[in-house]
């Protein structure tokens, strides 16, 4: 299992987000800072 | 970000029902488990413009937390925490090949569930607990789909905390 510490790089990964027509699209972003909240229905 | 099984539906409808406003990724094959190695939400990571980890708060990030909302303040500020932060423990092969025969069942069951066979995605995800027990991300789908009533419109943690006790009992991992 990696451990991914702090200022260590986190290998890309690509996932689908939800556009403004409520579907689900994959497609490449640029690279920002960006913070993800990680959350499930349950 | 949406940590959920399946075609997204349900995600979907939490982020109608609550009015989500900020852009929403869907991560059903668990992809940033294996990246940081956690089993369980809710997870928040600040990830720099070059992909580097600046501060990271795993299994009980809560946006209510002042501790934690410092922590994230300093890290956009400064450009990282001041503590190291892990996601888990150092493992063996063996822990490393059971975790990876886990992934292998949880996304046969994805499989199925997409193709509208819960039955046997059931049975996959039962399956992938016996290799990594502690994986909430794989029990929770479980409970998701057997009793939809626990967990909309309100979760039922104290039925979830029930469940685990009486599950844990009765499991065979290996």
């Amino acid at each position: 299992m990696s451990i991914i510490r702090i200022g260590e790089k986190v290998p890309s990964f690509q996932l689908p987000y939800l556009n403004q027509d409520g579907r689900w699209e994959s497609d490449g972003h640029g690279a920002k800072k960006v913070f993800l909240f990680m959350w499930g229905s349950w | 970000m949406a940590v959920e099984a399946g075609t997204g539906a349900r995600a979907l409808r939490y982020v109608e029902e609550y009015g989500v406003e900020y852009p929403v990724l869907l991560d059903a094959d668990n992809t940033l488990a294996e990246i940081f190695g956690f089993k369980a939400i809710p997870n928040g990571v600040l990830l720099d413009e070059g992909g580097r980890l600046l501060w990271a708060e795993f299994s009980h990030c809560n946006v209510e937390d002042k501790n934690q909302i410092e922590g994230l303040k300093e890290a956009i500020q400064v450009g990282q925490s001041a503590e190291a932060v892990t996601a888990a423990e150092e493992e063996g092969e063996l822990g490393k090949a059971l975790r990876q025969a886990a992934k292998a069942l949880y996304n046969l069951g994805q499989e199925f569930l997409v193709k509208g066979n819960t039955q046997k995605a059931i049975e996959a995800w039962q399956e992938a607990l016996r290799y990594e027990p502690d994986s909430y991300l794989i029990r929770k789908q479980i409970w998701a789909l057997r009793n939809p009533e626990r967990f909309h419109p309100t979760v039922d943690y104290d039925w979830q905390r029930q469940q685990l006790e009486r599950e844990t009992q009765d499991e065979r991992p290996f």
